[in-house]
Order: structure tokens, then sequence, then C-alpha cells
């Protein structure tokens, strides 16, 4: 296994335009293995799209997204799930009709069947109790509360043990104590080694949870570094309020 | 062996094996008419059951059934009044040839979507029912190809190999609904962007389902048309290709039995009435229009789904 | 020769026009197929020829009543079977599908499945070129420009024709505003059957009224409206002439039999790489 603190994960020159529009402009920047990075920015700056590039839902117009030194760019969406990264969406996207159950049945479907139903079991309980859904195992996602939703989608993401994770506003609607919840839930993903991505709006999860931070405007990354300095710095204030401001 | 205790003990079991007794003893009871009605609804109901898997599993509404189930007749027809091949070859040949061309029209249409799939394949009828009529020298267009042998020689022998056919399909789908593959069709259908998130490759099991299911259909078509021993064109116009989604859906997407029901509804029913009366078979294409209309408004699970909600019901009361 | 093939094409494309523009107008506000079109299509017809034979009504008053009847039997489908608004279009197809086999049945049993000749007051023969043209059929043309103007000048002057492009680009921000969608939907449906039932009407007379007479109509028409973007009444104007020109040109120069093939052929063609038609909003997803 590579030491850690080595990038898992890394974008170069990475661009995206939606008629005429950049939504990722010359996007690099690198993500070390087994830390928390944050993904901060304006509405509209791009963080998505990142994410939909890395996962294979966009096509890139150019530049490189280097997975654990494999070339993952415009690589199809279920090979890229396949070599190890999971992702959850902004607005909760499980299958709705089903148990929690098929759920993550679902989830593992395309590696369960080279594996032992023993082992295939283990996980599935190891995960339904990391994400506190143990009691809800029968019942049907879309009966779920909301957060319990949310914690599903995470626990699909989770099941296969992924080594990089990205998060899409995984506490969107979620209360103060949900939110306390989440934060924990992440630190524990981290702690069992995987490295985790998040985009977050809400500034406080943000920086309790981040090790380093990216922000970006305008698909373009204007500023990089601890939590600490990012909060101060000139730049990012003014992306911020400037966007308030208009 | 714990399956089967497990399946002993369940009344369905009972339900369903009498319903196959009756089945099996039916056709010395009925006259050559009935006997004909029968074999026809058991070839629509296997056309139907494959529908069912990719319209009721899969989540996509293909409307050209129809050319599969002439893929599969005409490969029959061709092989062996044109080439000379006994009926068995041309039967094993069925599958083949229409799995191939079900796999190739899989490859463009499975990229659309929902209506633009629908209308698609739609259309795709439209092309090759237009081909049939227009090269009589092949397809023998209206006026169509006589003279195709038999499987086998009578009528009854022809019946017990539908159902006999059913059977393996029925013992199938619910074996693949169980397995991983049904999971798969159902998380296609439930949310297509999403599953391949989770390493499923999407676009393999589509195809494969559409070919495989196609060729089921195929195999159909060429027994049916080896009993009529007659083919024309006529048979797979844009009007006819509603008639196996008129099945699926009437019984049920998405289930195993569904199709079974729909089949005696929709093709039997209108039977039962002509028997009733001469003037009901005037409106047997209405009654079937009318209960497809009934059903998809009201009740989009079918007949199966009515039953379910019945079930359900009664077990909420019983729980009171 | 080719001048009559032109003026063949000229009125077939003048019947298709009618039809799609009720088609796309149908989709653009509804964004479901109406798989009824063509049996409507058929109805009118029908009712025109009941009005004449067993009312003794002339053939052109004959043609506004029946439009009325039409539009009134639009307004009841689709306040009965297709007020679903946001619902799967899949099951508007399937409704589509069950209602044309009813209406098709009644049609067969209540005139009979014979072409039934229906005989139109404009029989004279205008010679133009090599080719000659019917009065009729000058009608027929002069019938379609005018409803195209009329639909285009409801749709950019009148107040509810500004409700109709309003729900047609995003109906939930359409109520959010005020609009009656469901109203919008009801009559817009109801103008959409009523000009597939005058697009029967008129071609009754050339073709002889059959049953199943809406069958290729309706998809011709939808071909039409993909080809020229689903819910564009310009690209539904545009693509029934280039269909109506292919398909008398195929028609008449090669077999018979093709030209429906050829219109299947170009449909698939289209969906297939531009699912939005030439008109059409790019990235319709639905």
């Amino acid at each position: 296994m590579a030491e850690p603190g080595k990038p898992i994960l890394e974008i170069k020159d990475l661009c995206k335009n939606f008629g005429g529009i950049a939504a990722v402009d010359g996007l690099s920047f690198m993500v070390r293995r087994g830390e928390i990075l944050g993904l901060l920015g304006p509405n509209g700056s791009g963080k998505t799209t990142l994410f939909n590039l890395i996962t294979g839902v966009f096509e890139s117009d150019s530049g490189k997204i280097i997975f654990q030194e494999h070339d993952i760019t415009n690589q199809l969406s279920y090979k890229i799930a396949l070599k190890g990264i999971s992702r959850t969406f902004q607005s909760t996207k499980v299958f709705y009709t089903q148990t929690v159950l098929d759920n993550i049945a679902t989830a593992m479907i395309a590696r369960a069947r080279t594996r032992h139903i023993s082992e295939t079991r283990r996980k599935v309980a190891d995960v339904l109790d990391f994400t506190h859904l143990g009691d809800a195992k029968t019942a049907i996602a879309g009966d779920l509360t909301h957060a319990a939703q949310r914690r599903l989608m995470v626990a699909m993401a989770l099941v296969e043990d992924p080594d990089l994770l990205l998060l899409d506003e995984i506490t969107a609607g979620m209360s103060g104590e949900e939110c306390n919840e989440m934060i924990e839930m992440a630190k524990r993903i981290r702690d069992r080694g995987t490295t985790i991505v998040l985009i977050e709006h809400n500034m406080r999860v943000a920086m309790a949870l981040s090790d380093r931070i990216v922000v970006l405007n305008f698909g373009k990354k204007i500023a990089e570094g601890k939590p600490e300095e990012i909060t101060t710095n000139e730049t990012v204030l003014e992306a911020y309020l400037g966007r308030e401001e208009a | 062996m714990d399956f089967m205790s497990n399946l002993l003990k369940k009344k369905s079991t009972y339900i369903f094996l009498a319903g196959l007794i009756f089945v099996v003893i039916l056709p010395f009871y009925s006259s050559s008419y009935v006997l004909r009605v029968l074999i026809t609804m058991a070839s629509g109901i296997i056309a139907a059951m494959c529908l069912n898997v990719v319209l009721g599993y899969m989540g996509y509404p293909s409307l050209c059934q129809n050319v599969f189930y002439g893929v599969g007749a005409y490969t029959m027809a061709l092989a062996t009044v044109k080439l000379g091949f006994s009926p068995w070859t041309a039967l094993a040949l069925s599958p083949i040839v229409t799995f191939i061309i079900g796999y190739l029209a899989a490859i463009p249409f499975l990229k659309l979507r929902s209506m633009f799939f629908a209308i698609a394949t739609l259309a795709f009828t439209g092309v090759v029912s237009a081909v049939l009529v227009n090269l009589p020298k092949i397809t023998g267009s209206n006026a169509g190809l006589r003279g195709i042998p038999r499987l086998v020689k009578s009528d009854i022998t022809f019946f017990y190999l539908e159902i006999a056919l059913i059977l393996l399909i029925l013992i199938l789908t619910v074996l693949m609904s169980r397995s991983f593959w049904g999971k798969i069709l159902i998380a296609i259908r439930e949310d297509e962007d999403l599953a391949p998130h989770f390493g499923i490759n999407t676009t393999r099991y589509k195809r494969l389902t559409f070919a495989v299911t196609s060729a089921a259909t195929g195999v159909a078509g060429a027994i049916f048309f080896s009993y009529q021993t007659f083919i024309s064109s006529n048979y797979f116009t844009i009007g006819s290709s509603f008639t196996a989604l008129a099945v699926a859906v009437v019984g049920g997407g998405g289930t195993a039995l569904g199709p079974i029901f729909g089949g005696l509804v929709v093709v039997g029913a209108p039977e039962a009435f002509r028997g009733m009366s001469e003037a009901m078979s005037l409106w047997r294409p209405a009654f079937v229009g009318v209960v497809l209309v009934v059903v998809i408004l009201l009740s989009p699970g079918g007949i199966v789904g009515i039953f379910q909600s019945v079930t359900s019901y009664l077990k909420k009361r019983g729980e009171k | 020769m080719i001048t009559q093939v032109i003026l063949n094409a000229v009125v077939e494309t003048a019947i298709y026009v009618i039809m799609a523009l009720g088609l796309t107008l149908i989709f653009g506000v509804m964004k479901i197929p109406n798989l009824t079109h063509g049996a409507m299509y058929a109805m009118g017809a029908f009712v025109h020829y009941s009005l004449i034979e067993w009312f003794g009504v002339p053939f052109v008053p004959a043609l506004f009543i029946a439009a009325l009847l039409t539009f009134g039997g639009g307004a009841i489908l689709e306040r009965v079977f297709f007020r679903k608004g946001g619902g799967s279009p899949v099951i508007a197809i399937i409704a589509g599908i069950g209602l044309t086999y009813v209406l098709t049945n009644v049609m067969t049993n209540v005139w009979g499945a014979w072409p039934l000749r229906i005989q139109t007051p404009f029989r004279h023969m205008v010679k133009i070129g090599t080719g000659a043209i019917s009065s009729h059929n000058i009608v027929i043309i002069i019938v379609s420009i005018a409803i195209s103007a009329a639909l285009y000048s409801l749709l950019k002057w009148t107040k509810f024709g500004c409700a109709i492009r309003a729900v047609s680009q995003d109906r939930e921000e359409a109520s959010l505003i005020g609009v009656n969608v469901n109203t919008v939907g009801l009559v817009t449906f109801a103008i959409g059957t009523m000009l597939a039932s005058i697009g029967g009407m008129f071609a009754a007379p050339i073709t002889a009224a059959t049953p199943t007479m809406g069958g290729t109509a309706e998809t011709m028409g939808f071909a039409i409206i993909i080809l020229g973007g689903m819910g564009s009444l310009g690209g539904a104007i545009v693509g029934a002439c280039l269909l109506g020109f292919v398909d008398v040109f195929v028609t008449s120069f090669l077999s018979g039999g093709w030209g429906g093939a050829v219109a299947f052929v170009f449909m698939i063609v289209v969906i297939l790489i531009r699912p939005s038609g030439l008109f059409g909003k790019k990235g319709r997803q639905i």
C-alpha cells in the first residue's frame, strides 16, 4: 500500500464548458491519501461539476484526472466506481421504492458475486451499524426521515470500502444535531482509511472536518490551505461577499 | 431441500399445481376452436412475459416486441419453406437470429429513455413492417407463405409445447428476479443514472436482457407459425404490436405471473364473450382498449397489483 | 410529370401541417405524445360524413360543426383520461393506445370497415403547367395556411396564447404566476384534437374514409414533430414540408409501399442524433 500522505487524487488543468460557460476552468490540485479535503466556493463555482467529472458523469474538455496512479479521465462511470471512488449527491439519490437492505445489496452487487456470502453479510451488518441504520433495515427508503435517507446514501457509498469518498453537501437539510452526527461519522470514515473530499456550504462543518481546504470560484482555484488560513484570505472573502452583493 | 419444504408449506403452491393440472387436462375437453384460442393465448403470453422483463423489471417501454416475434416466425418460415430445413432445425435457428437482431437493435435504442425509447421502437416496428410487406419475393408479403411444416403433429401437442415454454420462462423469470440480475434490472428501472456509481455496467445488462428476451419471443413466434403453417406480413403491423403490450400492462409489470393473468384477460375474456353472443365479438378490440385504459389509469400495477392491494388490505384488517 | 408530383406533395404537406400543428401543440403544453390523434383524425372524417349523409348538412357548414364537435370530444378526452400533467408519458402512451383501440372499434362498428366515399363540392380541376390540381386541394392549402396563421396569432397576440406559451415553458412557474394550468391543458388538447379531425375531414374526399386511416397519419405526424422539434410550431411546418415531400416523391418514383418506411427511418435517425429536432430546445430531458 502507498504511504500515507501521498496524493491519491490529482486534478491537472481540468476544463469543462457548458455552452460557452466555463464550469471548470484550468483547475489543478491534489488530494492526499488519508486526509479530509474541503471543497468550498460560492454557488455555481464548479464544485459539483468537478465531482461529476471525477465520477465519469460528464466528459471533460481537456485536462487529466489521476487516481492512484491510474488516469481515469473520461472513463466510464461504472469502471471508476469499481476502482474505488464512491460519492454521495447534493439531492438525495437512493432507490426510494426499495428497502434499506435492498438498497445496500444493490450497492454491493457488482462485487458481491466474487465473494463468499458470509463476507457480504458481515459488510452489510457493519455498514448498517456504522450509519445507525440497523433498526431500519426493512423499512422502505422512501419512508425514512430526510437525515436517515442521507445516511443511507452514505452507507451505500461506503459498503464496498472505497479508497476515496466524495461527499456533496451531505449535511444539506439537516438540523444542528444531525450535522454533529454526520461530523462524527465522517471522522470515523477517515479513521478507517478512506480519503474524503467534501463539498460543504455549512462553514461550521467544513471547518470542523477539513484538514485542508481548496476554494473555487468560477471554476478556478482561488485559494488553498489550512482552514484557519482560508477564513482570513482576502480573495476568498471577496468571492463570497462579492457574489452575495451581485 | 430447505427451499422445497418451504414451498410445500405455502398455500399458493397447491393452487398453482391445481391450475397446472387444470391446464393440462383442458385440451381434451375443448373443441378445436377453443384449442386454437388457447394456443394463440399461450403464444401471446410468452411474448408478453418477455416484454414484461424489459418493461416491468427494467423499465423500458418497448413497443417492438412484434418485430422479434416476426423475426423468429419468418426464420422458421423461410428456413423450412425456402431452404428446406427441418422445422426443429429452424426452431433452433430462430432464437439465434432473433438474438442477433435484438442485440443490434439494442445498441442504438437503449441509449434512449422512456418516451423516446417507446417512440423509436414503435418506428422500428413500422420500418420492419414495411420491409416485410414490400419484399414479396422473400416474405410473400400480404399473400404470405404457405406450407410451413409443423413441429409436432397434433394441436394438443403444440399446446403442451407452449405450456412447457411458459413454465420454463416463468421459472427463469422468478429465478432472475431473485438473483443479482433482477436487482440490477430494478436498479436500472428505479434510477438508471445512480446504478453505475455502484460499479454496475448498465449498458451490458440492458443489451443482454433486451437480446435474450427478444430471442425467447422469437422462439414463441417460430412455434406459433409452425402450428399455423401459414404466415403473412399482415400479422406484423404496428397495430398488432400492441397486443403484447396490452397483455403485459394489464397483467401487471414487474411480476412473473402478471403476463399470464394479462393474457387471460386480454385474449381469453373476449373469446369467452364471443361464445356468449355474436354481438360481443364485434366489440373485442374496444374491450381490450377499455381494460387497458382502466388498468393503466387506476392500477398501473395491473391485475397482480390489484391482488396485492387487496391481500395487503385484508391482512391489515385481519391484524386489527 | 414532376409538376404533378410537386402539386401532390404540396397538398399532402398541407394536410400534414394541420395534423402536426395539433400534435406539437399538445406535446408542447402537456408534454405527452397524443396517441389518440390518429383516431380523432379518422373520427373527424366520419362525423363530417354523418352530418352530411344523416342530417343533410352541406359540406362546408358540416366542416365547422364537426370541428366543434371534435373540439368538445378532445376536451372530454383530456378531462377524463389525460389530466395528469406531470405524470409519466408512458402512462399517456399506453392510455392513448387503449383509447385508439376503443375509438377505432367504435368507428368500425358504427360506420363499417369499408372505405366511405365522401363527395366534395370542390370538384373543379385547375391546370398548372403539366399537372392538375383540384379546387378541393386548393382549399386544403388555403385552410392549412389560414390555420397556421391563426395559431401563430393566437400564440403571439392573445392573452390565452401567452398562457399557452408559459405553460409549455414551465408548468410550475406558470401556475405560480396565476395561470390556470388545467384549463390551458384542456383547451390546448381540444384544439389539437380539432386540428387532427380537420385534417381527416379534408383528407377523406381524397383517400376515402376508413376507421384505420388515422394510423399512418398519426405516425407520420410523430415523425414530423420529432424532426421539427416537439413543441415547436415552426418546426412542425418545416417538418411537414420535408417529410411530405419526401413521402410523395418516394411513393411516386420508387415503389408505393416505402413511403411510410422512409418516415420511420427519419424518425429513428433524428431521435438518435438530435432528439430535440430541428427547432426544439436542446437538452430537453423527458
